[in-house]
């Protein structure tokens, strides 16, 4: 039997193969993400005064920090973890879910620890972690702008004075009464801020305010030089 | 009718498009380099399983086809995750594209240096205005569920990077290039012409579509004749071949005159993937050799997938390359008779239904059997309409007649449509059933038309079928 005549079986049987590899490989990657990283705040974490490194003591211990996969949204992430973002000097960056009320250091856990040439002391790993933030960690002789993890609260506070020495309002942190003191924001207004922060994270730049309902280009305009996302 | 021999030599270019297309509708639930993977494996699938037998030189072919279905998608894959990074805010000249209709404002599209912005704007400057801004710069945002506007693919389709919320826009100068002719053409159908034959002939020829046409379309389920389209692009190109037939310039000649009309009209998406194929159509006259609609239709939609790999997700690109396939498949194997073409005309709205559906939430019942009736009355209305509107347009004497008289027909038209939709007002929601009969009706079309054979047609389409029910489940 010559193989033109005979061939047709062999194809059919080599593109069952083909589907059922492919249904074997859907399997294996389904959920996995692409690299988008869209939708995840690049913010400074929350400095505390007292910085406690103690891992807590706890009789459950916390759910181990896990690489995950869609980071559009948070729908990849499991109910109740938070999702934080390591980038910069570690073995392995991306996306990973962190107990709630994680730190720095757990993070920096999960990505694998420091890669080599890592500057070690440009991050403080104690402080806390917020839910969505972006860490950055610097390599030596690089700036450490965006991993203002490591910033004392007295340098935090320095910044949030302008130029002018006016006092700017830190918009992820700023309380009702202080968002009412802007330009234009009323009482509905600065729930709607806090509501929105709340539900989608820290700001990651002030143009993001207007990503709130009821703020435009020109209350952005007239308030800009008073707000700060503080970093 | 069956296509002579297997799909490779019926149709390669529809399976350079789906692998191509499937790995981008994959990106969208797993990394790029598994979406790669199990798209070339399921293309591989097709071919194979779609193969009755080999001729001699099968296999180089194949792996030629199946090499390029992998560069292809790993190409159009990385230009969909390419990063574009800009300022916070943004200072500087660009140039406006378009403008249209957006809520109670207008949608600008704005040519700049670091790249095409979209914004929105209470009103808009002329199009092709040079102009100054000012803003913040934003990405787009996604659609959290089907059936909710998805800003991302919309613009990105249309060549935005990203969207601009502006403070300040100043018009720097009158408008200059095409966007101005355009507009004054634009300004000379309103001059001239009634509401309704301005507003149709806008449509037509410049693609600026109003409000008060849309609805009765909207209502009737024909609101795709009112986009330029292969429909249009197509008719255009038959009716100056039809004048200029045996002349050595015929070739060139349509081709400009369809290339301009593109562009007059914005660069449609159904538009400009019509002229890509009626272009590769006259090369394949022009050098003699056999052509295949459905071959080409594949071929321009893969060479639009590889300019901007953004519009495999807007659904004017879909419908427009989906329709596109399943009436040439259609075509080719059905007899061109009034019964087949009324057919074709019912199963095309279940293929195309799904799609509609999930962005709009509903498609009109009515657009069933309203487009069996419709696209036929208006592929002779649509020229007509052209036709008298060119009296009043070129100013001649009693051009007011022939003006009243398309905005009569056109009357007619709506008041007809009006009353079609009313009588069918149910509409169907995308539900699973409609999905899985799309997939089937498709699949089976495309298979009948790459020669797979009735006899594995089946047994083919429903393996296309489980497998895109099981992609389906992932998203």
């Amino acid at each position: 039997m010559k193989w033109h005549e005979s061939s047709g079986k062999f194809l059919s049987a080599a593109g069952i193969l083909c589907f059922a590899l492919a249904f074997v490989l859907l399997n294996s990657f389904k959920g996995e993400f692409g690299q988008d990283t869209a939708g995840i705040s690049s913010v400074t974490p929350q400095m505390e005064d007292t910085i406690d490194v103690t891992p807590r003591v706890s009789a459950e211990s916390p759910p181990a920090p896990k690489r995950i996969a869609a980071v559009e949204g948070s729908g990849g992430a499991e109910a109740g973890m938070w999702v934080v973002y390591v980038t910069g000097a570690v073995k392995n960056p991306g996306v990973y879910e962190v107990a709630p009320s994680s730190r720095v250091y757990e993070a920096l856990k999960a990505a694998g620890g420091f890669s080599s040439g890592a500057d070690q002391e440009a991050v403080n790993l104690a402080s806390k972690l917020q839910d969505g933030a972006h860490i950055k960690f610097p390599r030596k002789g690089e700036k450490a702008a965006q991993s203002a993890a490591g910033q004392p609260p007295a340098q935090q506070a320095a910044q949030s004075l302008s130029a002018a020495g006016e006092k700017r309002i830190n918009i992820n942190t700023a309380p009702q009464s202080e968002l009412e003191k802007l330009k234009g924001v009323g009482p509905k207004t600065a729930q709607a801020i806090i509501e929105y922060r709340t539900k989608n994270g820290a700001f990651a730049r002030i143009e993001d305010i207007m990503n709130v309902k009821g703020i435009g280009a020109k209350r952005f305009e007239s308030m800009k030089d008073s707000i700060s996302v503080g970093s | 009718m069956e296509a002579d021999g297997g799909p490779l030599s019926s149709a390669p270019a529809f399976f350079i498009l789906l692998a191509s297309g499937f790995s981008l509708y994959l990106s969208q639930s797993m990394g790029a380099a598994a979406a790669v993977s199990v798209s070339f494996l399921f293309t591989a699938a097709l071919l194979l399983a779609g193969t009755i037998s080999a001729a001699p030189g099968w296999g180089r072919i194949f792996l030629l086809v199946m090499l390029l279905s992998f560069l292809f998608s790993a190409l159009s894959l990385y230009r969909l995750g390419e990063k574009v990074t800009l300022p916070d805010q943004i200072e500087c000249e660009g140039r406006l594209i378009s403008s249209r209709e957006w809520g109670r404002g207008r949608a600008l599209l704005i040519d700049t240096a670091a790249g095409r912005l979209a914004a929105y704007a209470g009103e808009a400057p002329p199009d092709g205005s040079p102009l100054w801004l000012r803003g913040a710069v934003f990405d787009f945002r996604r659609a959290a569920s089907d059936g909710e506007f998805d800003e991302m693919s919309f613009w990105r389709a249309r060549g935005a990077v990203k969207r601009v919320v502006l403070f300040e826009l100043k018009r720097l100068g009158p408008p200059f290039g095409l966007p101005r002719w355009r507009a004054r053409i634009l300004e000379l159908f309103q001059r001239r012409l009634g509401p309704l034959g301005a507003a149709y002939i806008s449509a037509l020829t410049a693609g600026e579509r109003s409000a008060f046409i849309e609805e009765p379309h909207k209502r009737a389920g024909t609101i795709h004749l009112l986009a330029v389209s292969g429909f249009h692009v197509g008719l255009l190109a038959a009716f100056l071949f039809f004048f200029v037939r045996g002349s050595a310039f015929s070739l060139p000649f349509v081709s400009a005159a369809m290339w301009i009309y593109a562009a007059m009209a914005g660069f449609p998406v159904g538009g400009v993937r019509a002229a890509l194929m009626i272009q590769t159509a006259f090369a394949a006259l022009a050098i003699g050799r056999p052509y295949s609609a459905f071959n080409g239709v594949s071929a321009a939609a893969t060479a639009m997938l590889l300019y901007n790999p953004w519009y495999f997700f807007d659904l004017g690109w879909r419908l427009s390359v989906l329709s596109a396939l399943f009436i040439t498949a259609a075509a080719f194997i059905a007899e061109p008779k009034i019964p087949e073409i009324a057919v074709i005309s019912i199963l095309l709205w279940f293929v195309t239904a799904p799609l509609a559906a999930g962005a709009f939430s509903s498609v009109p019942l009515a657009g069933l059997l309203v487009n069996a009736l419709a696209v036929p009355y208006f592929s002779i209305i649509f020229p007509l309409v052209l036709l008298l509107s060119l009296p009043p347009l070129l100013g001649l004497p009693l051009g007011w007649l022939f003006a009243e008289m398309s905005e009569a027909m056109l009357f007619f038209s709506h008041r007809a449509l009006d009353f079609l939709s009313s009588a069918m007002p149910a509409r169907l929601g995308g539900s699973t059933p409609l999905f899985i009969a799309a997939v089937l009706i498709f699949s089976a079309a495309a298979a009948m038309r790459c020669g797979v054979g009735k006899k594995r047609t089946p047994p083919l389409a429903l393996f296309v079928l489980f497998f895109i029910l099981y992609c389906r489940s992932m998203l």
